[in-house]
């Protein structure tokens, strides 16, 4: 069986490492990084307000909506 | 006895599913099986085959991540960064290694001098890693990181999470560079930690770290559970090192303190069967949701007597001369 790698193994993981491999990869993590801060930024803002809203109401926030098939 | 710095948090959640998984976590991990399989995914997961959207508890695991507080999110994203040094090219040709002894030794000289604590060699197994999951790797340097244990006593709150976060950040950083030391001898060999499909543990059991302990986590002689796990997958032959027995068990069996301070009850009294394994387990689907509430915890790892820093060897020597005098007794009784 072939071995499969993970998506992180991937992009993050370079063998040569040629300068233009080396570039390649250091934009791809910084674009895949930068994608994750402005989900952080953007979504989890979001949900860092609804949760403590939630808390001082005294109610539960649901959260089945996020990442698609979580309730799967 | 070990005092945390602030109260824990109250088990009030303010987040949860309407309608939970179809399967429970503790179902995906095998509790209650009889039978050896391999491990399955179930919350933390950076994509590999099916990917993060089919793990059944991937809405839970993304408020986790996106729910951290800043000062973790930081650290977490500068560790990624670091990650993209965790492989790279072998220079020259591979060194004839004669002595694995001596080889052995070198490397650990060399992760010492990184500041990494604890090093031990085990063979690379691939029937402990998840299902579908392998890695073209016969050995793996199994390495602890001691965690600040002051900032660690602010568990559950963020200031000891935060700790946590700059604890991987910072290991995987020594864990490169050890993988790009071993690179210079000829031999392949790559980093793993935090946010990677491999399973540490069992790894870091067999090559003597610690032991199991009944809070679920590894126990050390030097740092209790005060630590985190890192390690390098190469073919560089060594010597490896064996399971050790520190007497973990023997407390464990008696002692209360991790059950007691769990705020969600999650810590079962017994070992429990776990795909084929008799052992300690932490119940999966009680825990998850005060780790995700708190962003991460650590409660048992902290007030766990083998924490205490200092008091490993002496609780070692102790439990084990006990051991003896108790078999001993046992043999005259008979």
């Amino acid at each position: 069986m072939a071995r499969q790698q993970t998506s992180s193994e991937k992009y993050f993981r370079v063998y040569k490492a040629t300068w233009w491999q080396r570039r390649q990869r250091d934009w791809w993590v910084f674009r895949y990084l930068f994608r994750i801060f402005w989900l952080w930024f953007t979504v989890g803002g979001k949900l860092r307000r609804e949760k403590r809203r939630a808390a001082r109401e005294g109610r539960v926030f649901y959260i089945d909506h996020i990442a698609g098939g979580g309730s799967g | 006895m070990t005092k945390l710095k602030k109260p824990p948090v109250s088990t009030d959640y303010p987040f949860g599913y309407k309608t939970m998984p179809t399967t429970t976590g503790n179902e995906i991990n095998g509790l209650g099986l009889r039978e050896k399989v391999r491990p399955t995914q179930v919350f933390h997961n950076t994509g590999r085959g099916a990917g993060r959207k089919e793990v059944p508890y991937a809405a839970l695991d993304m408020f986790f991540n996106l729910t951290n507080p800043w000062p973790m999110f930081w650290e977490n994203l500068k560790g990624w960064w670091a990650r993209r040094h965790a492989a790279g090219p072998v220079t020259g040709e591979p060194i004839e290694v004669e002595d694995e002894a001596a080889m052995a030794r070198t490397v650990k000289d060399q992760a010492h001098a990184l500041g990494i604590d604890l090093v031990r060699i085990t063979p690379y197994d691939e029937e402990t890693q998840m299902q579908g999951i392998s890695f073209p790797y016969k050995y793996a340097i199994m390495m602890g990181h001691k965690m600040d244990r002051e900032e660690m006593l602010y568990v559950p709150h963020k200031r000891g999470c935060v700790e946590v976060m700059k604890t991987y950040r910072s290991s995987s950083q020594q864990a490169n560079t050890l993988a790009a030391y071993i690179r210079t001898l000829g031999w392949q060999a790559e980093a793993y930690g935090i946010g990677e499909d491999i399973i540490l543990m069992p790894m870091a059991i067999n090559a003597g770290l610690g032991q199991l302990g009944k809070h679920g986590s590894l126990i050390s002689k030097e740092h209790g559970s005060n630590f985190r796990l890192t390690c390098v997958l190469t073919d560089l032959p060594m010597a490896l090192d064996a399971p050790v027995d520190i007497g973990v068990d023997d407390l464990c069996m008696s002692c209360q303190r991790c059950r007691t301070d769990c705020p969600p009850g999650a810590i079962f009294d017994e070992k429990q069967w776990v795909r084929g394994v008799k052992k300690w387990y932490v119940d999966f689907d009680k825990c998850i949701f005060y780790f995700t509430h708190t962003h991460g915890c650590a409660i048992c790892l902290e007030v766990c007597p083998w924490s205490e820093p200092g008091r490993g060897a002496l609780l070692s020597e102790k439990l084990l001369a006990k051991r003896k005098t108790g078999k001993a007794a046992a043999a005259a009784a008979e």
